[in-house]
């Protein structure tokens, strides 16, 4: 008894309009928010989040205030499955019913997909200086590089959501430990070490200055920079503690039983099995004026597995679409004119609103047509 | 962190810093920035009017920068500091150029301050 009232309001229109209702409070407040906290903290806030959050006022505890995106499409497609069971009577005669609804669940399932497999990166690229990997717009590693062999290096990274948790790291491949002592996921130079700033390293390029936290970073054009405070622990004992920074210019060098290495924190790295390489980047503006008209950039392929080398132009709504990733036209560097900057997007679930539009499409017109011909039908009686 | 850094003396024990740090990406806003420097002297929390009146154009080793100079007097008006700040992108690195100290010896050396700034060049 008790579950199949949970079943008929799961399946009811009154469960319909307030996913509808609170959808819309959402979009409205997450809208009005994003003035403030900028477009990507009120994307995680309120669409990519199973509850809206708000700080206590006088303290840092963060309580939820309001269903969040992820748990209103949730309850949305779990409304209509059931909506179409309880009313498979009605839909079995009506195609159209199923499909049309068969495509929104389709666009509310891929949009989550989207949020939990896509992964979004920029891509530096210099007129003649092959591009190997993309960067990371919000997420950093600490990067240790072993550059002991002449032919290749040898990444070990750590990234942030580990380096968060200050705990200690060791790999096989490494001939020390790692263990973070502290890290600020926003921070801010203190360029006089005398100005009453801890100094708290005893190694590295970041002894002469010093970093302290500060809020996270929400505009929309610049990132946080986040610092970590680290030990590094050898066989005979600690090695000293480092900073690494995305602040810093340079990497660190180590040497440790006759092997080097190279310490930074820089933005994850995506590395590709081919390379792109800018032969040269348009950018026209309008005669007479500053608005932008045209970016494009011929850029070449180098593929050693495939043996493929071969040109290709990225321009605005026209981007390359490459072993699974879309390479777009995205930006330029104002001070150096042989740069071109592309946003690289690797989406498994990119076709999932052209088949649910396409499957709605179809299910709205059949049921006009349905509904056409039956009153034709009738008209004609 | 720091590229360079230079003492210049002065009389009666007066002195002034010179220090050359490169930070990656924008490094703040010119107003975090110009906040920061005022900080530094004492000051309060300066107004985006005030920045814009402080700032002038300059080239840095060919490359169009901005120059900020910020002074600062404590109440009993016996030590007065001074800051010319000089700051220029570069390849995704900021390069702040700064001479802080004793007003007395950061005004004396103002102009060849400008040009060391004016005499600057990257090795790459």
């Amino acid at each position: 008894m008790q579950t199949s009232r949970i079943v008929q309001l799961l399946g009811s229109l009154r469960l319909t309009v307030v996913c509808l209702v609170c959808a819309a409070i959402i979009v409205f407040w997450g809208t009005m928010a994003q003035v403030e906290i900028g477009v990507y903290a009120a994307q995680q806030n309120f669409f990519r989040s199973w509850f809206i959050t708000a700080t206590l006022p006088g303290t840092e505890v963060r309580l939820p205030v309001f269903p969040g995106g992820y748990l209103v499409g949730g309850i949305t497609a779990l409304n209509m499955v059931f909506a179409l069971i309880q009313r498979r009577r009605t839909a079995t005669q009506s195609p159209g019913l199923w499909l049309t609804h068969a495509g929104l669940l389709l666009l509310l399932i891929g949009q989550f997909s989207t949020d939990m497999l896509a992964v979004e990166s920029v891509m530096r690229l210099v007129e003649g200086q092959p591009q190997w990997y993309s960067e990371d717009q919000r997420k950093v590693e600490l990067a240790i590089v072993e550059t002991t062999l002449p032919d290749h290096n040898v990444v070990t990274a750590i990234p942030q959501a580990l380096l968060a948790r200050k705990s200690e790291f060791g790999t096989p491949e490494l001939p020390f430990k790692v263990k973070v002592r502290r890290f600020m996921a926003n921070s801010v130079p203190v360029e006089n070490a005398d100005a009453g700033a801890d100094l708290i390293t005893n190694h590295g390029a970041a002894r002469q200055a010093s970093f302290r936290e500060t809020p996270h970073q929400y505009s929309g054009d610049r990132r946080d920079m986040p610092t970590a405070e680290i030990e590094l622990l050898g066989p005979q004992g600690s090695m000293g503690t480092w900073v690494a920074s995305l602040w810093l210019t340079k990497t660190q060098p180590l040497n440790i039983s006759n092997r080097t290495f190279e310490l930074s924190l820089r933005p994850v790295r995506y590395y590709k099995p081919f390379a792109l390489e800018l032969a040269r980047f348009k950018h026209e503006k309008y005669p007479g004026s500053a608005i932008p008209r045209n970016f494009e950039s011929d850029v070449r392929i180098i593929n050693p597995e495939k043996g493929e080398n071969r040109n290709v132009r990225i321009r605005m709504n026209n981007p390359l679409r490459y072993y699974g990733e879309t390479y777009y036209q995205s930006g330029y560097d104002e001070r150096d004119p042989r740069v071109s900057i592309l946003q690289v997007v690797r989406n498994p679930a990119w076709v999932t609103p052209y088949i649910s539009c396409a499957l709605i499409c179809l299910g709205l017109a059949h049921r006009f047509t349905s509904h056409l011909i039956t009153f034709t039908k009738g008209f004609r009686k | 962190m720091r590229a360079a850094s230079f003492v210049v003396n002065g009389p009666d024990n007066q002195r002034a810093e010179i220090s050359v740090v490169p930070l990656a990406g924008q490094a703040g806003s010119d107003l975090d920035n110009f906040n920061r420097w005022r900080a530094q002297l004492g000051l309060p929390p300066g107004e985006p009017a005030e920045l814009e009146r402080s700032v002038q154009q300059i080239e840095i080793g060919g490359q169009q920068g901005k120059l900020i100079e910020i002074a600062a007097a404590p109440s009993d008006q016996k030590s007065k500091s001074r800051m010319i700040v000089a700051m220029v992108q570069r390849n995704g690195i900021t390069w702040f150029f700064k001479m802080m100290g004793d007003d007395a010896v950061v005004t004396a050396q103002k102009q060849a301050f400008m040009d060391f700034l004016g005499s600057v060049q990257y090795a790459d």
